[in-house]
This record gives C-alpha cells, sequence and structure tokens, in this order.
C-alpha cells in the first residue's frame, strides 16, 4: 500500500510508508546482518595473516 | 490525537526524546575522542573503528530484537508470569515505522495504542538504542589495543542488544520483576548500564589477557600512557555534556501522575515516580563534583584520573539522584570515585588485569556501590508508584547489584570470551600486537605517498 493524497481524513492514515512487504525486509536485513559479520571476519583474518609475513622492517615503530 | 491536551502531551514527548537523542549522540563522540587519545599512536585508526562500527552493528540488531526484548522478558519470564505481548515492537510491526495512527496497527492493539505509539515507538527506540551504544563502547574502551574487531562487534551486540536491555526489563521498567519483587530503584542507571558494562568488561578482560609488556616481571604494573592526554580529557569532557541527555532521557518529561480522582502533571523518573528536571540538575552537578574533588586528592591531581573520578561520582549517585538531597549525592559521588580508584589499582595489582581506561572500576564498581548505597539511603521508599510493589531496601539492592554486575554482566561475557579464545578469535595476532594495529592503513599510506612523488618526479622530468 502506499499514499496517493493527504486529503480525506487525516485520522485514517496508518503506515505512510510503501507498506506490505515488512515480513520480507526484516528476513532481508537479518540475512545481510549476519553476512556483514561474516565476511569483516575473513577480511580480517586474511589482513592479519598478510600482515604478520611482512619484514619486521616494515613495521612502524610506535611514535 | 483529537484532544489538543493529549496531542499536546504526546508531540511534546515525541520532540522531547528527538531532542535528549542528539544530546546523547555526544556521549559516543566523546567515547570516539578518549579512547583514540587514550591508545598508542600505532593503534589509533583501528581504536577509532572499533568503537565507530559497533554503532550501525547495535543498531541493527537492536532493531530486530533489543526493543522487543525490554517489554517482552519484563516478568523473567517465568519469575512473575511470562512473555508480555509487545505488538508494537517487533521489527516487522507497522509502528517500527513512520506511521500516523489511524485505525488499529493489529488484533492486539487498540486505537489509543496505535495511535500513542506511531508518535512514541521511534524515539523511545532511539533513547534505548543510545544506552545500548554506551554499555557497548563502556567495554570497548576496556579492550582496546588486542581484542580482535569481530569479536568485540559480537560482544557488542551481546551486550548492547540481549543482556543490558534484559536487565532493563527486569529493573527499569516499571512493571519488571526486580521492581515488583526487590524493589530495586536505580533511577539513572548505576546498575542497569554501569554496573552491567562494568561485569561484562571484566569477564571479557580475563580471557583476553593482558597487553604485551603491560607488566614487569615482578608482577607489577607499568603505566601505557595516552597518546594524548588532552584530547582523553576532552573525550571525557565531551561525555559529561552528554550525560545530560542520557539522564534527562531516563525520565518522562510530562505525566498526569495523580492516583485516582484529579489531575497533576509532573516529570517522574522512569518507573513513573514523581520527580522533576530540577531534582536531577542540583544532584547531576552535586555528584560530578564530589567526584572531581575526590578524584584530584586520591589521583593526587593527575588529569585523566581526575575526569574518571568526576564520571564515576556521577556514576555512584545516579541510582538515587532523583531522590537525594544535592549534598547526599555530592558525598556519594566523592566516595564512589575514591572506591573507584583504590579499586582499580588493587584489582590491577592483585590479579594482573590489564583494563585500558579503568572501565571496570569507574562503570562497575562505582555502579554497584551507587545501588547498593541507594538501598541504605532511601530504605523504606517507595521503588514505583504501584503501592502492591516492594520498597527499597538495602537487600534489594544488594541482590540488584549483584544480578547486574555478576549474573547478566560478568557470567555471560566469561563464558563467550573463552570460548572465543578456545577458537582462536578473541585476540589478535602477537606479531600485529607488537607492529601496531595501524600498520597495514601505515604501509599502504607510505607506497601510495611513496608512488605519487615518483609519479610527480616523472613528470617533472618528461616536461
Amino acid at each position: 500500500m502506499k499514499i496517493e493524497n493527504w486529503t480525506g481524513d487525516i485520522s485514517e492514515i496508518g503506515a505512510i510508508y510503501p507498506s506490505g512487504s515488512e515480513s520480507a525486509l526484516v528476513l532481508i536485513g537479518f540475512i545481510l546482518w549476519i553476512a556483514w559479520f561474516l565476511i569483516q571476519a575473513r577480511m580480517e583474518n586474511r589482513e592479519y595473516e598478510e600482515i604478520s609475513r611482512e619484514k619486521p622492517s616494515e613495521a612502524i615503530s610506535d611514535e | 490525537m483529537s484532544d489538543e491536551t493529549t496531542a499536546l502531551t504526546v508531540l511534546f514527548t515525541e520532540f522531547y526524546y528527538w531532542v535528549m537523542i542528539v544530546l546523547m549522540f555526544l556521549i559516543k563522540v566523546g567515547f570516539c575522542v578518549y579512547e583514540v587519545a587514550v591508545s598508542r599512536y600505532k593503534n589509533r585508526l583501528h581504536t577509532l573503528m572499533q568503537v565507530t562500527m559497533h554503532i550501525p552493528l547495535v543498531t541493527v540488531g537492536f532493531f530486530f530484537f533489543g526493543w522487543w526484548i525490554y517489554f517482552a522478558f519484563a516478568n523473567g519470564p517465568g519469575i512473575t508470569g511470562g512473555l508480555v505481548s509487545a505488538p508494537w515492537a517487533l521489527p516487522w510491526s507497522e509502528l517500527m515505522a513512520p506511521h500516523l495512527g489511524g485505525p488499529p496497527a493489529s488484533d492486539a492493539l487498540t486505537a489509543d495504542d496505535t495511535a500513542y505509539w506511531s508518535r512514541l515507538n521511534g524515539v523511545f527506540w532511539g533513547a534505548f538504542l543510545l544506552f545500548s551504544w554506551t554499555v557497548a563502547a563502556i567495554v570497548s574502551s576496556a579492550t582496546i589495543e588486542r581484542i580482535r574487531s569481530n569479536a568485540f562487534w559480537i560482544l557488542a551486540v551481546l551486550i548492547g542488544c540481549v543482556l543490558w536491555i534484559i536487565d532493563a526489563s527486569w529493573g527499569w521498567h516499571p512493571d519488571g520483576w526486580m521492581v515488583q519483587k526487590l524493589g530495586y530503584h536505580d533511577a539513572y542507571a548505576s546498575g542497569v548500564i554501569h554496573a552491567i558494562a562494568g561485569g561484562f568488561a571484566l569477564g571479557v578482560l580475563i580471557p583476553l589477557g593482558q597487553r604485551i609488556g603491560r607488566f614487569r616481571p615482578d608482577g607489577t604494573a607499568r603505566d601505557i600512557p595516552p597518546h594524548d592526554p588532552w584530547f582523553a580529557t576532552v573525550g571525557l569532557f565531551i561525555i559529561f555534556t552528554g550525560f545530560w541527555g542520557f539522564y534527562a532521557a531516563c525520565n518522562v518529561p510530562m505525566i498526569d501522575i495523580q492516583a485516582g480522582a484529579g489531575v497533576s502533571f509532573s516529570a517522574t523518573n522512569i518507573y513513573l515516580g514523581p520527580t522533576t528536571l530540577s531534582a536531577i540538575t542540583f544532584n547531576f552537578l552535586l555528584s560530578l563534583s564530589g567526584g572531581f574533588l575526590a578524584g584530584f586528592l586520591v589521583s593526587r591531581g593527575d588529569p585523566f584520573w581526575t575526569y574518571s573520578c568526576a564520571l564515576a561520582g556521577v556514576i555512584s549517585a545516579s541510582a538515587g539522584n532523583d531522590l537525594y538531597h544535592p549534598l547526599q549525592a555530592m558525598l556519594i559521588g566523592a566516595a564512589g570515585a575514591t572506591i573507584a580508584y583504590k579499586m582499580h589499582y588493587w584489582v590491577e595489582n592483585r590479579f594482573k588485569i590489564d583494563d585500558g581506561v579503568g572501565a571496570v572500576a569507574v562503570h562497575g564498581y562505582a555502579g554497584c556501590f551507587g545501588v547498593i548505597i541507594a538501598g541504605f539511603v532511601l530504605w523504606g521508599y517507595p521503588a514505583s508508584p504501584n503501592p502492591d510493589y516492594a520498597v527499597i531496601t538495602p537487600w534489594g539492592q544488594i541482590a540488584g547489584a549483584f544480578i547486574m554486575f555478576f549474573v547478566l554482566g560478568f557470567l555471560p561475557a566469561f563464558i563467550v570470551a573463552s570460548l572465543m579464545k578456545k577458537l582462536g578469535v578473541l585476540r589478535i595476532p602477537e606479531a600485529i600486537e607488537i607492529k601496531g594495529l595501524d600498520v597495514g592503513q601505515e604501509i599502504a599510506a607510505e607506497q601510495a605517498a611513496k608512488e605519487i612523488s615518483e609519479a610527480e618526479r616523472s613528470y617533472q622530468a618528461a616536461n
């Protein structure tokens, strides 16, 4: 459902977003939220492996 | 909202919480400044990302299930009843989105419920979410410079979207079982936010271990000074500013509090018991002052600890700052700050706990002290306006502090962090810790600078 105009009885208006797909949006959002953690974990592991292989001389010391 | 008084009350309440959310954003700004300043130069960018990225992760989780837990778990469940129905807080509810009221949003809601939640659901959700960010940021500050980002963000979701909101449902909800049965009173969250965050941080710190070099071979602690002490205190000052929003967001701004016949509008605390904004203005400032004054003396003028003790002072008085006399708030603030400072160094030396900023002490020990002392100072006061609920007692508050710090804070954190340690996903590799967490960005920046200089030289040579 969507809003087509603001005329008529305002007190009868409920949701003002394009409604009807809330459950699907929650499912998609939840999957993406979990996926973000998994992708980030892989990125972080890969980054640590790559840096650990660098020569010690390439390390940046504390200033 | 056809009735003008109702419309005015609801729209004012909506605006009030919206402003408090904006003010509370300053707590996050303060945490970012503070944690980056406290970390060493080689870790500063990583620390910034650690304390930043839990914001969206906790926000999304709090939308999916955190807000629903607050209403659904008030009875335990299983202590004073079952799960409580909260259809407006389910993530697929129309009321978790832009809405004007209109007809009932579901079979379980009346038209009045729908009109009320259509205006207030978003701002209430936002205010509680900002509390969630604060709880998670406290844990972040304790664990800086050696926890894996992924591990921290999972732990942030655990405390920010599950554990703290369970304790809020039990001890902050006007009908929470701790309020009903224990007379638990914690108006500005000494326990509900600070004790649980401190207990949780301690539960993570034990399996996480100390930073390399933090303790000498003889077991005494080495100091790891902030890379920018001035900005560490600026960050704390910004947190104090955001704390005004935190305090005001724990109140309901305008509601009819007269039981029975008649009408009397007032601000209330979170339990719907009467208080005023003047009360919390007096008591916030006097407890802050008590913490500052005591902190300066016990730390011998150390800027970082003087500011931290001011925070501990406010946290110590927060449980009863709706009802204390301002000078009681000052004395409690001074005592809590002293306890936090002394306990921090005693625990550090005795158990070799490396808490990067003293978060366990400032939030955990001061928070527990604040909950318990309220039981003595306010002994016999009503914990809530409901005359059938228990009154405030020392034993109710001691039980409350134990539930907040240990049952919902320390224990789950210790179990989950120990499991992460066993799986090898809790702590960064030693080589990274020594090189610094920003080493990847530093190398990339050096290579980029080198490449652009070579490109400039080539351009000059060609022209």
